[in-house]
């Protein structure tokens, strides 16, 4: 149900040190800078005592466990917890947003209110978790696909708005420990949470690869702009870079030969200007060979042999095609 | 004369007889129809029951996916 309704029922799964085994990794999260103090700091809010114990938004909780690691007898309880909490009314809302680079995440929440409510004891809490980690649970002899596993509690901040219209944005950075979660699941929850009575307001969880940083619907990772907002993808020169943000038009301007990109109008009855490639572009790929200038729109409109590669012979081709009238 | 025989004896069977063998076949029958309608009751009942335990979770679920409403689980546990 978790995968059928995401965004629904968030889960997260606090691993107490004392009930893991040697090889398993479980328990380790960073409560701040603390190695392995997530379960504890946690726990003590809701005074878990024994395991398992689940908690449903702060306010309602089971503890006890049943044989062979059965939890149907249990589901009578969270469909009452459930029912009784899917009815209450929340003014928060929250956005995870960011980017990922590499392994560097820069994340940026934002509640955002439509409703007044008092900020006396309201807290934000950002936390990362590791999603759908198999093991195997000696006890019930089965494998347990472990969801939303917490690997670091990064911080708990003051939420300071209190009125309808008002929004708050709470931005960080952490490193995805790639030796010990795997890099593709990944999450960051936050939640608004009274740390006068524990009760947990509003809560969203969201993949760190599945950052959208522009908003404009496509995912960072198959976003052809990642920082302009262009639903449409268009991408006129086909390289990969949307029109949005490519500063080189590789199909109208830098064509092979036009290094510079430099235009002329045939006569003043022209509608549309034509390119034009002289000796001062043979200058111009000779620099940028030179300098090996990547970057540069010239780079790829220089590339005479097609190799996708950059180097003298191509200075030397274009030099060729213009002495034999090529343009 | 053989089968005169054979047909007389058995018309000569005393009908107690006869009545006590058609009700321990009854009872036989009715023993075993009984029993297999309670264990298909008994069996039915209980994968009625986690169905029905299930589906009920699964609405709720889904009612508060179109509304949506979020709800957080924290799960406080370990492995053995």
């Amino acid at each position: 149900m978790l995968d059928e309704f995401p965004g629904t029922l968030i889960s997260t799964e606090w691993h107490s040190p004392g009930y893991t085994p040697g090889d398993s990794d479980f328990e380790e999260c960073y409560y701040y800078d603390n190695f392995g103090g997530c379960y504890g700091a946690r726990g003590n809010l809701f005074n878990v005592g024994g395991i398992p114990h689940t908690e449903w938004n702060g306010e309602y909780d089971l503890t006890g466990g049943w044989a062979n690691g059965n939890w149907e007898p249990a589901y009578d309880y969270f469909i009452g917890f459930y029912n009784q909490l899917i009815g209450s009314e929340t003014p928060y809302d929250i956005v995870i947003n960011g980017f990922k680079d590499g392994l560097t995440v820069n994340y940026d929440i934002t509640v955002s209110m439509d409703d007044d409510h008092s900020s006396q004891n309201q807290k934000v809490e950002i936390i990362v978790v590791e999603d759908k980690i198999m093991s195997y649970w000696t006890g019930a002899s089965e494998y347990h696909n472990a969801r939303n596993v917490a690997r670091y509690w990064i911080s708990t901040e003051d939420l300071d708005i209190s009125s309808a219209g008002e929004s708050q944005t709470f931005s960080g950075s952490f490193e995805i420990d790639e030796e010990a979660w795997n890099p593709d699941s990944v999450k960051i929850i936050s939640m608004v949470q009274n740390y006068g009575n524990y009760h947990v307001h509003q809560v969203q969880e969201l993949n760190v690869n599945e950052f959208d940083t522009d908003q404009d619907g496509i995912m960072n990772n198959e976003d052809n702009c990642l920082s302009e907002y262009n639903p449409e993808q268009e991408d006129i020169d086909g390289d990969g870079m949307g029109d949005a943000c490519d500063p080189c038009d590789n199909a109208n301007i830098f064509v092979p030969g036009n290094v510079s990109g430099d235009l002329w109008y045939y006569d003043d009855t022209s509608l549309e200007p034509t390119v034009l490639v002289d000796v001062f572009d043979v200058l111009l790929l000779a620099e940028i060979v030179e300098l090996a200038d990547e970057e540069s729109c010239g780079y790829e409109a220089g590339d005479m042999t097609g190799e996708g590669d950059v180097n003298i012979i191509d200075v030397i081709a274009l030099a060729s095609f213009i002495m034999e009238g090529a343009f | 004369m053989l089968i005169y025989n054979r047909t007389l004896n058995i018309k000569s069977f005393p009908r107690n007889c006869e009545v006590i063998m058609r009700t321990n076949t009854f009872n036989l029958i009715s023993k075993a129809f009984v029993l297999c309608l309670l264990t298909a009751s008994a069996f039915g009942q209980r994968i009625d029951r986690e169905d029905s335990v299930n589906n009920d979770l699964r609405m709720l679920v889904e009612n508060a996916s179109r509304s949506q409403q979020v709800v957080w689980v924290e799960d406080f546990t370990g492995l053995n």
